[in-house]
């Protein structure tokens, strides 16, 4: 595109070329070719436009740039939505071929929407449905009865089960997992954390306790607008469905247990992982490998730190951090008391250990 | 006695935020130096140690509190730390 169109796009101003053609939007340290534009919208990025290749660069409105010359600068005004808006424009799209790949498996009562794209060596089960304008990319697996919404874009390897419930414009990436089994066993006897949890150890007798097997009966439903990161696994419920609200982002390599609710717009960084029937309200950010114990309820618009260990539950609006997790300013407040535990112990090292 | 402080101020915020001495000056905003809550946290601590006090600061209100290296100084002033002994 040109950089003209470009900078009506962003509501922005050009100075220099305004018909130079851009193909890509970089870092300053990527430039490769004219055809590149140098996004240098933060202090550490514009410092780096001297050193850069950069002909064409792409700066906030007020920026002092290196005393070097452009062949076309584009200027946008501070916004939060710069960044998805620039991505948006030069993202990358995969190849569609509309219809349905020769090497696909359609079972022939599937109804494949109109626009639909069905690429090779898909897999889509009997009484499965893939909404308008969808795209599934190689490889993946749709089982029987799947409903999946208009404008989705199914990437490779993903696996949904029986049953399950995609809504409208939702992004899942390479080898998500949806409607796996629940991890749910009962044992013929208490089992050794339930011994643990009445008697303080686990001195059960040494002979076998068959784990019994809770089956998996309901599915997973998930809202429109929903985007689940690569290798993300969302088990299905037991005798409700597990659920995901409209809105929610969910990074890669997440575990969502069965029965689990979580509302809508939440976000749950890489490496978080929600045992069975947790329910998170709406709004809810949940840092990296943050933990969460199962039936645990997290209320709207709570934030919990990146590690945090979660046995309790947290009621809406609130910050939580550490292990366990408790309120952020608590948590604070216990690193304070370790360090000066130090300072107190080094102090005390004179004290008998005894007073006998 | 203030220009001691500062000295060791801009030490302890250099060492646990990994950044050459001369960046760190009172102007210099914590935020761009890439000092973190945490760091604050840490940063005060070891004032803590250092000066062998207490300081009662809410943590949380720390970062909203102190956004430059100078109102770090102006905190250890505020606390009488200027010409306090320090531990060795």
């Amino acid at each position: 595109m040109k950089a003209r169109a470009l900078a009506e796009a962003l509501d922005g101003r050009v100075t220099g070329d305004a018909d130079a053609e851009i193909a890509r939007a970089v870092h300053p340290a990527e430039v490769a070719c004219e055809r590149d534009i140098a996004i240098a919208i933060t202090p550490d990025t514009v410092r780096l436009l001297g050193a850069s290749r950069a002909h064409t660069v792409l700066v906030l409105e007020g920026t002092e740039l290196p005393p070097r010359q452009f062949g076309t600068t584009i200027f946008v005004r501070r916004s939060r939505s710069n960044l998805p808006a620039i991505t948006q424009i030069f993202h990358h799209r995969p190849t569609i071929n509309l219809g349905i790949h020769p090497s696909a498996v359609v079972a022939p009562d599937a109804v494949i929407g109109e626009d639909a794209m069905v690429g090779p060596l898909v897999v889509i089960g009997p009484g499965a449905v893939i909404g308008p304008r969808s795209t599934i990319l190689s490889q993946a697996t749709i089982e029987d009865g799947v409903t999946i919404g208009a404008d989705c874009l199914i990437y490779p390897g993903v696996r949904i089960g029986w049953g399950c419930n995609i809504g409208d414009r939702a992004i899942l990436h390479y080898n998500v997992s949806i409607g796996a089994d629940g991890f749910g066993y009962v044992a013929g006897r208490p089992g050794a954390h339930e011994t643990a949890e009445v008697a303080g150890d686990c001195q059960i007798e040494p002979r076998r306790n068959e784990q019994q097997k809770v089956h998996s009966l309901s599915i997973v439903v998930i809202g429109n607008d929903v985007e689940v990161g690569a290798l993300t696994a969302i088990d299905r419920g037991t005798l409700k469905p597990t659920r995901i609200g409209s809105g929610t982002k969910i990074d890669d390599h997440v575990l969502i247990g069965h029965n689990v609710e979580i509302g809508t717009d939440c976000l749950l960084c890489g490496q978080v992982g929600l045992a069975g029937s947790v329910a998170i309200g709406d709004s809810v950010v949940l840092g990296g490998r943050v933990a969460v114990a199962d039936h645990i309820k997290i209320g709207d618009r709570a934030v919990v730190a990146a590690a945090a260990c979660v046995g309790t539950n947290i009621p809406a609006g609130a910050v939580y951090a550490g292990y366990p997790a408790v309120p952020r300013s608590e948590a604070m407040e216990n690193l304070k008391l370790l360090r000066r535990l130090r300072r107190l112990m080094a102090r005390g090292q004179n004290i008998p250990t005894s007073v006998a | 006695m203030k220009d001691g402080l500062e000295r060791t101020l801009i030490r302890i915020i250099a060492t646990q935020a990994h950044l050459d001495p001369p960046l760190v000056v009172p102007g210099a905003t914590l935020s761009d130096l890439g000092v973190t809550s945490l760091d604050l946290v840490e940063i005060i601590m070891t004032i803590e140690d250092e000066y062998d006090v207490i300081i009662p600061v809410d943590a949380v209100e720390a970062s909203n509190n102190y956004k430059t290296v100078g109102d770090l100084i102006e905190l250890g002033v505020s606390f009488g730390l200027e010409g306090h002994k320090r531990e060795s």
